[in-house]
């Protein structure tokens, strides 16, 4: 077959220069670390790639948000931690109020030792977060959750909720009127003011008396309740915390098989196109210097 | 033995010839288009000699090109094919690259909105937490801007590119016609001269402009007569009928192609013009520059008509209903150049679950008040003769809102493309509506939400995973997702496709060159050849005269 010389030139050059934007491509991916550089190069992986880091930002947005409402959940903790050492307290006097032998001022220090007990329930009924919102008090984290003169609750029925994992909305869950039974704090204050009265009939503080054990009775239940309730949430968020993990794992392994590269493959095709290349040169330089123009002297 | 003298005169003419012809050949061994030329010798007719006959030696008869219209007609295809496609593997680059997330920030601008809105949800009254919602959407909106912008931007280097291969076309159409005349004056006034180079110089006009669009040469009267795209007569003899560029007659930010046939009216070729470079753009402006712009238009006006509306179902901290967060453009609608009526259309958005990534064109078919509106990407015909307010289905309601329109007016409607108007957001902290309104929509006298309540944050968060988009199909990712392997695919392909017509177009060419190029190995050869029949001839001239001198010397 007839070739002619420019053949002979272009073939070589356009073998030559492939072999070059090959070796420039795997070299990239050498530096790169990175497999998928643009959509054209993995359409199927490029998209699948796009869903895995939504994920993982999802996944980590929700740690976020179950890390936020853990620190609700720690402070409401502290908060009823303390409702229920100060409620032992005054189980105590309580137990001392039902001893039939109790001299009138003995009922009257009894009531001022009750009276700091009640101011520092209502105190911590109204903790607030770092922000300066009510915690106990549902949407209406700007009122006071107990009225301190009152006793009335200032906040709602509702629960904040927000998203903790892509299936699970969790809020707090415990409010200040649902932490006491009904009208428990107003019965405290109601019945200090009996025991404190020295013309308190004998009946007046007997009644005063059961009525305040009736209302402490019912509000250790419901005191205890809401812990149940906190340590449910915070269980809960703890396995999210762990399934949460594991996801973020998956999910990164996925976007490494997408996007890394396999080392061994990339260095051992960069030797042999650098090889190919070599090669080409060599047989170009040496084809081109074959001529008759040579012998013709 | 006068006549040993004129054959050997003839045969150092004709070795001559050939040494001339060879160096003209390997002057050009480089040189594009060039046709190797060969030497046609012929005997010299035979004089009576006594009872025989004897040759007077040899004739040059010409000197011709090899050259083979098959595969030159065979290459050219090639070339087409392979510009064609190698144009629109180029131009997919910008958007391949825009689209790869780390360059535009799209998708990861969308997570940042929504994660922002999280954490708004966990402090639904804090001023920090409003301020990042606020600055998350206005980079939200920056970064979709911002990637319209670079298409809009392809869009012009598009025009550009038009511009350039149109004036090609049309230099290339003078050269052939005034190559034509000249190849036709040199044979008539020489009578057959040699017209390789001017042949070899038209050949390669014509090479050189199949690279912009596709052609068919026919060769009357030694003339060629170019047709180009579906039939598109562009030289014809020694006339030409060139080609234009001018503003689309529904979009003024594209040039189309117009053309002015002998004698009749210009008519707009821009989707005749198939083929080549100049096929090559159009195709890729239709087919992939148009949809991606239309894909993510659609993307950002879900989002933004969406949290819109949620916002509005909200109340505000000070107990008003919310308003919007981002302030949408208006969508294109474009009347034809060529309309009659003065009117124009209004497109309001009603739905951006049931919007296509497609444009439409609405055309009004009576006096009264009756449309036609057409899904362009499928050409189906969504509604007939209908009234103007009777269109609701795609996602869109239509309104004239100046003018009159008449019958037979056209409008290029792009519901879910705003050109360069762009998206922004003119909300401020205040704004945002986190709480839930209830169900009295407004209470009156107007009452503040409680600060804690982060109802109405939920309910924008449920629409990052819902299926909102295209019928409830897709999310909005989902849709972003689409388009990147859309786009991947097609440039994958494409790549593919015009390395594969890229080598075609190679081994055309090389068969051609084969066939047509210089060896110089062969001249080489040829060179010591017609040296030698060079010498031989001189050597029979000097034999001659000293044949004769001989003779001379008897007669001493």
């Amino acid at each position: 077959m007839r070739i002619s010389t420019n053949t002979i030139y272009q073939l070589s050059t356009s073998q030559m220069s492939a072999l070059q934007e090959k070796i420039s491509q795997t070299s990239q991916q050498a530096s790169t670390g990175k497999k998928v550089m643009t959509p054209q190069d993995d359409p199927v992986g490029s998209a699948k790639l796009l869903e895995a880091k939504q994920a993982i930002t999802m996944n980590d947005q929700y740690s976020v948000n179950r890390n936020a409402l853990k620190y609700t959940i720690g402070i409401a903790n502290v908060a009823l931690n303390g409702i229920q050492d100060t409620m032992q307290s005054m189980n105590e006097q309580i137990v001392n109020l039902g001893n039939g032998t109790l001299s009138s001022s003995n009922r009257q220090s009894i009531a001022l030792t009750l009276q700091s007990h009640l101011d520092h329930l209502v105190s911590l009924s109204n903790t607030k977060d770092a922000a300066g919102h009510y915690i106990f008090s549902g949407y209406k984290s700007d009122t006071a959750s107990i009225n301190a003169s009152t006793y009335a609750y200032g906040g709602d029925a509702n629960n904040a909720l927000i998203q903790v994992d892509s299936s699970t909305q969790l809020g707090l869950g415990v409010n200040a009127n649902s932490m006491f039974s009904s009208g428990f704090l107003a019965q405290v204050k109601t019945s200090i003011n009996t025991l404190s009265n020295a013309a308190s009939t004998d009946a007046q503080i007997a009644t005063a008396i059961s009525d305040l054990s009736t209302a402490f009775n019912a509000s250790q239940i419901t005191v205890n309740a809401a812990q149940v309730t906190l340590g449910t949430s915070e269980n809960r968020l703890t396995s999210m915390d762990s399934i949460g993990s594991e996801r973020a794992l998956a999910y990164k392994d996925a976007v490494s098989s997408l996007e890394d590269v396999d080392y061994n493959k990339v260095l051992s095709d960069l030797a042999r196109q650098q090889l190919q290349l070599q090669v080409a040169q060599k047989t170009f330089t040496q084809i081109s210097n074959l001529s008759i123009f040579n012998y013709i002297k | 033995m006068a006549d040993i003298l004129s054959i050997a005169q003839s045969g150092l003419h004709a070795a001559q010839a050939g040494i001339n012809t060879t160096g003209q050949n390997i002057a050009n061994v480089s040189t594009p288009g060039y046709s190797r030329q060969v030497v046609e010798q012929q005997p010299s007719p035979s004089v009576q000699y006594g009872l025989t006959s004897i040759g007077q030696g040899t004739n040059v008869t010409g000197i011709h090109r090899i050259y083979s219209e098959f595969l030159a007609a065979q290459a050219n295809t090639a070339r087409t094919t392979s510009s064609n496609l190698a144009t629109q593997s180029a131009e997919m680059q910008p958007i391949n690259n825009l689209l790869t997330d780390s360059s535009s920030g799209l998708s990861t601008a969308v997570l940042d909105f929504f994660n922002k809105l999280q954490n708004l949800s966990s402090k639904p009254s804090d001023t920090s937490s409003r301020q990042t919602v606020i600055s998350a959407s206005q980079n939200l909106v920056a970064r979709f801007n911002d990637a319209q912008k670079q298409l809009t931007n392809v869009n012009s280097g598009l025009n550009i590119q038009i511009k350039d291969s149109v004036t090609k076309i049309n230099e290339a159409a003078s050269q052939i016609a005034s190559l034509n005349q000249q190849i036709a004056v040199s044979q008539t006034s020489r009578g057959g001269s040699n017209v390789n180079g001017l042949l070899d110089q038209r050949d390669q006009v014509v090479a050189n402009l199949s690279k912009q669009i596709k052609l068919t040469v026919n060769e009357q009267d030694g003339n060629y007569n170019v047709m180009i795209g579906n039939g598109v007569p562009l030289v014809l003899a020694f006339n030409t009928y060139k080609l234009e560029t001018v503003a689309s007659k529904t979009d003024p930010t594209r040039l189309n192609v117009t053309h002015t046939p002998n004698g009749g009216a210009e008519v707009d070729v821009s989707d005749v013009l198939l083929g080549g470079s100049l096929g090559g753009i159009f195709d890729f402006r239709k087919n992939i520059l148009n949809p991606t712009q239309n894909t993510i238009g659609q993307i950002i006006l879900a989002i933004t008509s969406d949290i819109n509306a949620v916002n509005k179902t909200g109340l505000k901290a000070n107990g008003m209903l919310g308003g919007n967060i981002f302030t949408q453009p208006a969508s294109l609608a474009t009347p034809y150049t060529t309309n009659s009526g003065t009117g124009g259309i209004s497109i309001t958005i009603t739905d951006t679950n049931l919007l296509t990534n497609s444009d439409y064109i609405l055309e009004k078919t009576g006096a009264g008040d009756s449309y036609n509106l057409t899904r362009v990407s499928d050409g189906v015909n969504v509604y007939s003769n209908s009234a103007l307010a009777s269109i609701t289905n795609a996602g869109f309601s239509l309104s004239i809102n100046a003018g009159a329109v008449s019958s037979g007016d056209q409008f290029l409607l792009r519901p879910t493309y705003s050109g360069a108007s762009s998206y922004s957001v003119t909300a401020t902290i205040n704004d945002i509506a986190t709480a839930a309104a209830g169900t009295s929509m407004q209470p009156n006298p107007v009452v503040a939400p409680a600060p804690g309540d982060n109802s109405n944050v939920l309910a924008m968060l449920a629409k990052q995973t819902s299926l909102v988009m295209n019928g409830g199909l897709s999310s909005y990712q989902d849709t972003l997702g689409g388009l990147i392997s859309t786009v991947g695919n097609k440039s994958a392909e494409l790549k593919a496709t015009s390395a594969y017509a890229d080598q075609w177009q190679q081994s055309s060419s090389v068969a051609m060159e084969n066939y047509s190029g210089i060896n110089l190995e062969e001249e080489a050869a040829n060179l010591l050849r017609y040296q030698q029949a060079y010498q031989a001839s001189g050597t029979v001239l000097q034999m001659a005269r000293q044949m004769f001198d001989s003779v001379l010397n008897i007669m001493r």
